[in-house]
């Protein structure tokens, strides 16, 4: 009973679009190769499945491929940042590149260094997501409570030490949300790569676009959005797990 | 006694003066009222069970200093000597200014001072947290001693049980898991924390946090004891306790403790010997042994004796 009323406030609007817009289109104010009826994206699926299912899990192990990558490197970055001033003035712009970088242009640059296939499509993934990780986790790092420094260096922990007991645990809220935001764009990332390097439901929508066929590109933008709220699931659950017992924001 | 303050014009503390045992049950209860709303919040939105120790009872009982001390043979404080000391802040006039100052093995001291006179830079100067731009810190014995730090708010780790925030130090310096348990265990008991070791900071109560931040500070053992406005964040009652208990805690190890605060009472409560700096250069303006007995209860706030070293210490921290 009380998750039903939890989630229920969430799901109203969807059951209302997908009313409203099945209605539209079977009364004809919407033509069905403009938007499909919901139904028939649902039959696209059905039909489709193989297909369909086969390029959600290429585009999910190349997502989270990407994904981990952004992780580890991001944090990697972050923590290589953090060390000092200067190597921050020195680097953090060329980190913000990743920010500004206009993926869809550089994507076919990626097909000519990584060729047609996974490999492009994991690049495309890493390179659209590692922003928000480094950006945070560096944020995180040094918003680290300087009486708390202070402590660590009274009693003699050295730079290690510091890091792995203080510095990345009082990170991790910032952390966890920057992860948020990079499962996010890690799909997105992966979409894109796939429109230009093939494979995965990118290619699906490309392929069904050039057949006019609206509901299967419904269909696969469908999986890839659920994709997505599955690997930002994830990183709630992960959060949740992490910090229950001490952050305010898993308290309320 | 010719002189009888009126206790409910004077100090609020003293009200309670001839019912000690209420104030005490008040004020414990008081003190687990944020642990207990935040328990019901949990139970209300049905967090998962792991929140339900916040609501089982947890007595905080007074220090308890027949408990045996921490390290077979206690130690006592160390001096030090502070000679020629110099710290500039770049290109302001410095904050400390040529400061010379003694202090004896086993000394209270109370440094007193408006805000942004440099006090807290002098105690971290002598944490070595800082160091000064000239002159220097002697201690004697000049090694193998050590130091603690309390600072004005708790700053616990909350990511980790009252246990582990306060065998943090020891882990810190590499002491074995289970001698670091059982010293941890030791110093809560000594704040009267023994039944809290397995809560989190966000599930305590602030006067519950700063006893945490005192037994992280004691369970090392130390020979040196730096406070900087350990309790001006905490409501005057569970203040006036740890006051009582800090006091009688000195009083059984004879550590040497420095105790920075802007709060004449609590200086004067507190110390054996209060010093006075000045709002510019941290100059001392008034270097005073305390004429108050040892043995210090809730009843000297109302009396006489500490009304005359308040006074004192007013009247120095005023002159300009």
């Amino acid at each position: 009973m009380n998750r039903f009323k939890r989630i229920f406030p969430a799901l109203l609007p969807l059951l209302a679009v997908i009313a409203i817009a099945e209605t539209a289109v079977r009364a004809g104010w919407i033509r069905s190769y403009l938007v499909p009826a919901p139904s028939s994206v649902a039959n696209a699926i059905i039909e489709s499945r193989q297909e369909l299912f086969t390029a959600l899990f290429t585009t999910s192990a190349s997502a989270l491929i990407g994904f981990l990558l952004s992780t580890i490197i991001g944090i990697a970055v972050a923590v290589f940042l953090s060390s000092s001033k200067a190597i921050q003035r020195a680097f953090y712009p060329y980190a913000v590149f990743f920010q500004t970088v206009p993926i869809i242009a550089i994507a076919p640059l990626l097909v000519i260094w990584f060729g047609y296939g996974m490999r492009t499509v994991i690049a495309s993934a890493f390179v659209v997501s590692i922003f928000p990780v480094i950006a945070n986790t560096l944020n995180g790092i040094l918003s680290t409570d300087p009486a708390l420094r202070d402590l660590f260096k009274l009693y003699g922990a050295n730079t290690w030490v510091t890091l792995f007991k203080l510095r990345f645990p009082s990170a991790l809220p910032q952390i966890l949300t920057g992860l948020r935001v990079a499962s996010g764009l890690a799909v997105i990332g992966a979409i894109v790569g796939e429109f230009i390097g093939g494979q995965g439901l990118g290619s699906v929508v490309d392929v069904a676009r050039t057949q006019q066929r609206v509901d299967k590109v419904f269909a696969a933008v469908l999986l890839a959005s659920v994709l997505g709220l599955a690997l930002f699931g994830l990183i709630n659950l992960i959060s949740h797990f992490t910090l229950r017992r001490w952050h305010a924001s898993e308290q309320s | 006694m010719e002189h009888h303050p009126n206790p409910a014009t004077t100090d609020p503390a003293a009200v309670f003066t001839n019912t000690n045992w209420l104030r005490f049950v008040k004020t414990t209860t008081e003190d687990q009222l944020p642990a207990r709303k935040f328990a019901l919040s949990q139970r209300k939105i049905g967090a998962p069970n792991t929140l339900n120790i916040v609501i089982q009872n947890v007595t905080l009982v007074p220090m308890d200093l027949t408990s045996p001390p921490l390290l077979a043979a206690t130690p006592t404080g160390i001096a030090l000597d502070l000679s020629g000391v110099h710290r500039v802040f770049d290109r302001q006039p410095p904050v400390i200014e040529n400061f010379n100052l003694r202090i004896s093995a086993g000394e209270f001291v109370a440094i007193l001072g408006p805000s942004g006179c440099g006090k807290s830079t002098l105690l971290r100067m002598i944490a070595h947290l800082a160091e000064p731009d000239s002159g220097h810190i002697t201690y004697h014995p000049s090694n193998n001693f050590q130091t603690s730090y309390v600072f004005q708010d708790a700053h616990l780790l909350p990511w980790r049980t009252v246990l582990d925030n306060a065998a943090l130090p020891l882990e810190l310096m590499g002491v074995a898991p289970e001698q670091r348990t059982d010293k941890a265990l030791a110093a809560l008991q000594l704040v009267g924390l023994s039944d809290a070791q397995e809560r989190y900071p966000a599930q305590l109560s602030g006067g519950m946090r700063m006893r945490v931040s005192l037994a992280r500070a004691l369970v090392t053992s130390p020979h040196l004891l730096l406070l900087d406005e350990p309790f001006a964040a905490l409501d005057e009652i569970t203040r006036f306790r740890l006051d009582r208990e800090l006091r009688a805690l000195w009083l059984a190890r004879r550590i040497t403790v420095i105790f920075v605060t802007h709060s004449i009472s609590e200086a004067a409560f507190l110390a054996n010997r209060a010093i006075v700096l000045s709002r510019k250069g941290g100059h001392i303006k008034l270097d005073r042994v305390l004429d108050l007995p040892q043995q210090r209860t809730d009843d000297l706030r109302a009396d006489p004796r500490m009304g005359r070293e308040m006074k004192l210490l007013l009247a120095a921290m005023e002159e300009e």
